[in-house]
């Protein structure tokens, strides 16, 4: 599966036919973020975050046991305008979005991955790192700081890459999934809604009653 | 204010204080308590969860592009009117013995300070805040040069007609009031004048979804000119020329431009003997025909005001000023790709990018709402009614997310 190189991005970037075209918006500065002769786009840290704090609740889950928070309970939102930094601490783990809205073509995904130089101080930019074809949103990051030091962080700080492959059929041409009919997904909030599918929660909750009666 | 309270207090407790100056300062002290949290409650709204965030950095452009220097705060409530109330420099400079902090506040703030009050239920959709620029006219209103003198012949006959209406001549006590009427709805016309010319049709259908969602009453009052006709003032400029906005918005939507179009249940303005019968169930019957008879005056005026803060926006802020072929780039650019997801953030061509204005991102998000909406992608389990409110959460949520990140652009680009 080929990577596309920064040239190939952006000329995606300006593609005529909407169904093709890729939308990374905005580049504030296409010289740091597109660098000529690399196959990856640099992506920025947003505005928005939510940071997990320290709650009453003993666990977490979908699956409607009693007591259960909604996952909304467990943040606190913050909103750091450009100029401003929020600090994230040895051990904490908090919820970023990239500054750029991101809406990939059918014929495309995409794999984020962490800046060498923020993972040598030890923050982890994202672990759910798959972005899918047709994807619209801003990406969410769930950034966890490893080190031993806090680190400062700034909207708008370089924080990832985002390197683009190829989708192709099952013929092995470029894939258009339906384009016109195409539903795409994106992060509407950083919070997740659920954790499960609704079959997969009813087959569990089953089997879960089923060992409740034996 | 607070602190400055706790200073009587603090001069009250002194032994040396007389008793009836003590009591009086503890009085004051009660006093200025009070008006302290009457300052929080109008503050009441203005927090992030309360007001969408993003809107308000494009806004503060519109503000300062307009060159208004005053401190300026939004804030949202459940109240039926957009409001842009003025508060004084002697909200505090009339303080007895003003504490530090206080002193410090008060050299902050340019006076008088603003809030612009935006309804509770616009925030549900991005394009109405096109209004905010009517509220901003009235900002600037002072700015308005416009001598009414050169309308006396106009403004006698309307005075004559009225008096007719009556059988009677009006008292300079009613003069005086008509007069006051008459300064409040070139005002108002003033104020749609700058909301038209920052925002262009987006600004007319904002109106237009206002006054239907206050009831579509007549609109007509003792401070109001009639909503219909305030409607008509702009469509007849939307209307006007062959590169019109009309034109502009029909050619990229297949929709033309309508005087009802987004407010078709406004009711229309009744002819003039039944309209003084109608006004005078709430107004005084001398008020009830002045209004009937400023009716015809203030379309004649209504030229010359839109004139006026034509040449006031043209010679102070000509980047403000929203123009038929900014409406046409903008549809361009814009329009077709927010029906594929990808909202009005900026323009793109040949690797040169430009940030999308506010007046921009507002005139595609309407034109997207009343002819596109059918065409915006939405989850595949809305259907029927909840596939409309579905589109629309998601047009809302990518006009948010063109007007954050445009701005975040801007500012980039600036510094």
């Amino acid at each position: 599966m080929p990577a596309l190189s920064t040239d190939a991005i952006l000329r995606r970037l300006e593609d005529d036919n909407f169904e093709r075209r890729l939308t990374i918006s905005p580049l504030l500065d296409e010289t740091v973020q597109a660098k000529p002769g690399q196959a990856a786009i640099d992506v920025r840290l947003g505005f928005d975050f939510c940071v997990v704090t320290a709650s009453r609740f003993g666990a977490v889950g979908d699956l409607g046991e009693s007591h259960e928070p909604s996952f909304d309970q467990l943040y606190r939102r913050s909103f750091i305008p450009l100029g401003s930094s929020i600090t994230i601490h040895p051990h904490q783990f908090l919820l970023a979005q990239t500054l750029e809205y991101l809406r990939l073509p059918p014929d495309l995904m995409a794999y984020v991955v962490g800046r060498s130089t923020w993972g040598r101080l030890g923050l982890i930019v994202a672990t759910a790192i798959g972005v899918h074809p047709n994807f619209a949103g801003s990406l969410t990051l769930e950034l966890r700081n490893l080190g031993e030091t806090p680190l400062r962080l700034y909207p708008g700080q370089t924080i990832a890459q985002l390197f683009f492959h190829n989708v192709v059929d099952s013929g092995g041409v470029a894939s258009t999934c339906e384009a016109e009919r195409a539903q795409y997904a994106g992060t509407i909030d950083m919070v997740p809604r659920k954790l499960s599918d609704s079959q997969t929660r009813e087959k569990i909750l089953a089997i879960q009653q089923a060992n409740a009666q034996d | 204010m607070i602190d400055t309270a706790a200073g009587y207090l603090t001069q009250a407790s002194k032994p040396e204080t007389d008793d009836d100056v003590a009591s009086q300062l503890v009085k004051d002290a009660n006093q200025l308590g009070n008006s302290a949290y009457e300052r929080l409650q109008d503050l009441e709204g203005s927090g992030a969860d309360q007001i969408p965030h993003q809107v308000v950095g494009p806004f503060q452009r519109w503000v300062t592009g307009l060159g208004i220097e005053n401190t300026i705060f939004f804030r949202a409530d459940h109240v039926a009117n957009y409001e842009l109330r003025w508060y004084p420099r002697a909200i505090v400079s009339n303080l007895n013995s003003q504490s530090q902090s206080l002193l410090d506040a008060e050299g902050a703030i340019k006076w008088p300070f603003f809030r612009l009050t935006v309804p509770s239920r616009a925030m549900g959709m991005l394009p109405h805040f096109a209004i905010v620029g009517h509220e901003l006219g009235h900002a600037i209103q002072d700015k308005n040069q416009l001598d009414l003198d050169q309308f006396n012949k106009e403004n006698i006959e309307s005075i004559e007609r009225t008096e007719a209406r009556l059988g009677t001549k009006l008292s300079q006590q009613v003069l005086v009031l008509r007069q006051g009427s008459l300064r409040s709805w070139v005002n108002e016309i003033w104020s749609d004048a700058v909301g038209y010319y920052l925002a262009g049709p987006a600004f007319f259908f904002a109106l237009g979804a206002f006054f239907e969602l206050s009831g579509g009453a007549l609109g007509i009052g003792r401070w109001h000119p009639p909503s219909e006709l305030r409607r008509r003032l702009v469509i007849d400029r939307l209307t006007a020329g062959e590169s019109s906005f009309s034109n502009v918005f029909e050619k990229a939507t297949g929709k033309p431009l309508t005087e009802d179009m987004n407010s078709p249940h406004l009711s229309k303005l009744p002819d003039a003997d039944t309209l003084t019968k109608l006004l005078g169930t709430k107004l005084t019957r001398e008020m009830a025909a002045i209004c009937v008879e400023l009716v015809p005056l203030i379309e004649t005026l209504a030229g010359a005001i839109y004139s006026e803060a034509e040449r006031v926006l043209t010679s102070s802020c000509p980047e403000m000023v929203y123009t038929p072929e900014r409406l046409r780039a903008d549809l361009e650019h814009f329009l077709d790709p927010l029906c594929h997801l990808i909202p009005p953030i900026e323009s793109r061509t040949n690797h040169v990018t430009e940030p999308a204005s506010l007046a921009g991102i507002l005139n595609v998000g309407w034109a997207a709402l009343i002819a596109k909406l059918d065409e915006i992608p939405a989850s595949e389990s809305a259907v029927g009614e909840d596939e409309a409110a579905a589109k629309m959460e998601k047009l809302q949520e990518l006009l948010l997310k063109a007007v954050e990140l445009s701005e975040a652009k801007q500012i980039w680009d600036e510094t």
